[in-house]
């Protein structure tokens, strides 16, 4: 009976949680912003906004709690894809509608009919606590239009960049500390040319900061990067890029690194960890000319990454390490608790191009799960590229993937290959790799390619 | 001819002679090549070299009648696929081995267990009558069963490059201003000792007259076959191997202003281009009157498998037929017709079979004004098995991509009518499907 009880107080429990709690926040857009004609979207009966982008439609609002959002596509479809797929969303379809429960602080994917070009990203997210907006120094209002130029952020601030803001240029934290950008906002910077294009988000040198909630949608160039800079923290960001060499988030000459909870669909790589110099881009366009140039060649330790969902576009691979390791050390990356949902090109899930001396060790990959990935599984390579600068060759050391599961798509292949006998893979662990279903325990059942590898393990 | 009938004889007395009298040659293995352990190969029960290329491995034999090739792998074998599938080659599986039965010259890919990042490719050649004399003064003759570090090797007006099946040769050919010349053989020229993105295997320019006959080039510094400012070229039963490495170029071949060109039976697995049409940087000429037929392309990373794009500024391509093509893999996409500033014109693709492409289909854009992409007839074309892939055709002019037509392309079974069933992400300019 007490059982009975305690089992009904939790149900109760639950059910207020789902259906008392659950509130939406529609943000307040100024006009003439980009809309996608093809979806409407409504969360818990509300309109929510369709944010155009060359590569899907955007619903972004603010919610407590699961909410029930109802879409509506303006062309017929049949099938559809909710990812990832880890959510266990199932919607249900009327005519040219669906309609799903949304869960709380969740970011999305909806494909029609697998044409992957055009999906609706719809991002449920928490809202700031009213402690959290008082703590701001400078505001970017909501229903506004945002020209940043090249905004330098000052140690100790707190930048709020409110839901429904839209901003074009570039937030830099250069030689700060004790920074946080928050807020739902949009950075968009798809007018900017290439030419004219610089980092949306940098840091340089500066440690102890976070940047939270904030959209970044088409850079046209990296799309946020993070150059020395040590102690800081990703948190919930959601970066949608369609230009050539827009990586997500750039991890240069960095230690002591959290990215959690983010969203990423870029064209080149989505997260990337690197020992190199700022791009020379940077340096002209922000007048750093009297900085020492390699700055990010520095050595790289304790990088986390976990609850994130990525897809990769055209080029580049969904987690990098490489190509430029031109660091003594680059150390104890983690990758946890991931969804990669499209790999389109053919890069890898998981990449080490180890381009030029460092030693790369301690990495690990656990509990990701890939569902529409077409290049390879693992592209492992210590090589010469043509973004090598350093004359000798690193080798790569402890490299353990564990609970990788490879739900769907086409068969994956994968490449270990060492430079030369001096320059190799030493201790690559696999364990509890599953491909479509199966249990991989060798490198045969895992079509892996090795060369210049020693100790290539599955358990 | 004395030479033929000497390998003639040896190719009995070497051979396993069967009560039906087939025979074969195989070569073994030698002091200076890489081979390969990535799979045990037998042919009528003798050990084959397998021969190593970072794209895949080898073997390379010649024979007549019937032979049975034993491949052997580390590990079960659940699925083996000898491609391309009209070959209708006959196999069977039995635990770690595929045994494949032939009774004529093939070459073919042998992908096992999905495995597309290391197949073998098996290139089993029938006796040849190359009319080659050994003796005569304009034949460079590189005889079978030894290694030859040859460096560079240039040929002149008249000249004969003779690489016999079994002689592996290392180093690269060059012709420059040279005509009636001629390659041959199923001999194997390798280029890796090169610094990478310098020498092609083949580069011939400025070149009239040539014919090229057999010949596998395996890991090029750069590209296999560049044909630049040729006229009158045919290419006959070459085989382009080309490499994994970031920085390398490796395209199949290259036809670079070149005019006249016929490529039959041409077998490529590269990373990048399969064939690429392309100008020089200062154009003078146009890329015209090219037919390439009865081919197979497999391809990795980069590029497209037939690709007028990349270095194509000012150029004009025109009357360029690919016909009969198996397009058996490919990471990236397989009709490229992107440009800046080219013209490609009456272009015909017909009778193209496409399997395992993973990313983009056709690529047809206008990247800038002065670029056009006129009477351009997809005829034929069956993507036979692996994901969907996405389309382009953009233009950014009225009249700069006009005259397109896609008749019985099909995915699977399914006839494609209309530009959203084919999965087009830009789709503007003047097409029609039939």
């Amino acid at each position: 009976m007490t059982s009975r009880l305690i089992l009904a107080i939790l149900l109760l429990t639950w059910m207020t949680r789902v259906n008392m709690k659950a509130e939406v926040f529609p943000y307040t857009y100024p006009e003439n912003v980009p809309l996608a004609g093809d979806f409407k979207v409504w969360a818990d009966g509300q309109e929510i906004l369709v944010y155009d982008t060359p590569v899907g439609g955007m619903a972004s609002f603010g919610s407590t709690g699961n909410v029930k959002v109802r879409i509506r596509i303006e062309y017929p479809f049949k099938s559809i894809d909710i990812r990832p797929k880890s959510l266990g969303i199932e919607p249900e379809i009327d005519g040219q509608y669906l309609s799903f429960l949304m869960p709380e602080n969740q970011k999305i994917s909806v494909e029609f009919d697998k044409h992957i070009y055009r999906p609706l990203f719809v991002f449920a997210e928490n809202p700031l606590s009213e402690e959290q907006k008082a703590a701001a120094d400078i505001i970017f209002e909501a229903g506004k239009k945002h020209e940043l130029g090249i905004f330098n952020v000052q140690s100790g601030q707190t930048v709020l960049v409110e839901g429904g803001a839209i901003l074009a240029g570039s937030f830099v934290l250069q030689d700060i500390h004790d920074v946080s950008i928050i807020g739902h906002g949009i950075l968009d910077n798809r007018d900017i040319s290439r030419q004219d294009g610089n980092y949306a988000l940098v840091g340089i040198n500066s440690r102890r900061f976070s940047i939270n909630n904030i959209h970044v949608i088409g850079n046209p160039r990296w799309t946020t990067a993070y150059f020395a800079c040590d102690d800081f923290s990703i948190n919930d960001v959601r970066i949608i890029g369609w230009r050539p060499s827009d990586d997500g988030m750039d991890i240069v000459g960095c230690q002591d690194v959290v990215i959690d909870r983010s969203f990423i669909r870029s064209k080149d790589d989505c997260i990337v960890v690197k020992a190199c110099s700022v791009n020379k881009y940077f340096l002209e366009n922000a007048a750093r000319k009297n900085k020492e140039d390699c700055i990010g060649c520095r050595n790289v330790r304790n990088i986390k990454v976990r609850g994130s969902t990525l897809w990769n576009a055209e080029w580049g691979n969904a987690f990098e390490i490489g190509f430029e390791t031109r660091a003594e050390e680059m150390s104890d990356i983690s990758i946890e608790d991931c969804d990669i949902i499209h790999v389109e090109g053919n890069g890898g899930v998981f990449s080490i191009h180890n381009g030029d001396r460092a030693v790369v060790r301690n990495i690990r990959y656990k509990n990701i799960r890939i569902e529409d990935a077409r290049g390879y599984l693992c592209h492992f390579q210590i090589l010469h590229s043509h973004y090598s600068k350093d004359s000798e060759r690193g080798h790569c050391e402890n490299i353990r993937l564990e609970q990788i599961i490879v739900s769907e798509g086409v068969p994956l292949n994968s490449i270990i290959t060492g430079f030369d006998n001096e320059h190799i893979y030493r201790d690559v662990f696999f364990k509890d790799l599953i491909i479509h279903g199966k249990e991989i325990k060798s490198a045969f059942e895992a079509n892996l390619f090795s060369e210049f590898a020693d100790n290539i393990r599955f358990e | 001819m004395k030479h033929i009938l000497y390998t003639l004889i040896m190719l009995s007395l070497l051979g396993n002679c069967k009560p039906d009298s087939s025979w074969l040659h195989l070569s073994g293995e030698m002091e200076g090549v890489t081979y390969s352990d990535f799979y045990q190969v037998r042919v009528n029960g003798h050990a084959a070299p397998l021969y190593y290329s970072q794209v895949g491995a080898f073997v390379s034999f010649t024979f007549s009648g019937n032979v049975e090739i034993e491949i052997e792998c580390e590990g079960a074998v659940h699925k083996a696929e000898v491609l391309p599938g009209h070959l209708d080659i006959g196999k069977k599986i039995e635990g770690k081995k595929v045994v494949l039965s032939l009774d004529r010259a093939t070459d073919c890919f042998v992908k096992i267990n999905d495995n597309y990042v290391y197949p073998l490719m098996v290139f089993a050649h029938g006796v040849s009558d190359w009319m080659v004399d050994s003796l005569d003064e304009k034949v460079r003759y590189f005889a079978a069963d030894r290694v030859y570090e040859a460096g560079e090797i240039h040929l002149n007006s008249g000249e004969t490059l003779f690489i016999e099946e079994g002689a592996y040769v290392k180093g690269c050919v060059v012709a420059e201003g040279a005509s009636d010349i001629r390659i041959c053989g199923n001999g194997i020229l390798e280029g890796s000792m090169y610094p990478q993105m310098e020498k092609p295997a083949i580069n011939l320019k400025d070149c009239r007259n040539v014919r090229i006959e057999g010949l596998i080039s395996v890991d090029p510094s750069f590209r296999n076959l560049v044909l630049n400012r040729c006229t009158n070229v045919e290419v006959k039963d070459f085989t382009g191997i080309g490499t994994r490495e970031r920085r390398m170029s490796d395209d199949g071949i290259n036809i670079i202003e070149s005019c006249d060109v016929i490529i039959e039976g041409a077998f490529i697995n590269a990373r990048n281009n399969c064939i690429a049409l392309q100008s020089n940087p200062n154009v003078t000429r146009p890329v015209e009157r090219i037919r390439v037929r009865n081919s197979v392309f497999w391809k990795g990373d980069f590029g497209m498998v037939m690709e007028f794009g990349y270095k194509t500024d000012d150029l004009i391509a025109r009357d360029v037929e690919y016909s009969n093509i198996d397009v058996l893999h490919s990471l990236s996409g397989v009709f490229g017709l992107s440009s800046k500033s080219g013209k490609a014109s009456n272009f015909r693709f017909s009778n193209i079979r496409v399997s395992d492409v993973r990313h983009m289909l056709f690529a047809i854009n206008q990247l800038g004004e002065n670029a056009s992409m006129v009477n351009i007839r997809f005829e034929d074309v069956t993507v036979l098995d692996g994901p969907i892939c996405f389309s382009d055709i953009h233009a950014i002019t009225e009249d700069g991509i006009r005259g397109i037509s896609f008749e019985n392309l099909k995915y699977g079974e399914k006839k494609i009518l209309n530009p959203l069933d084919a999965h087009f992400r830009k789709f503007k300019g003047d097409v029609i499907f039939k």
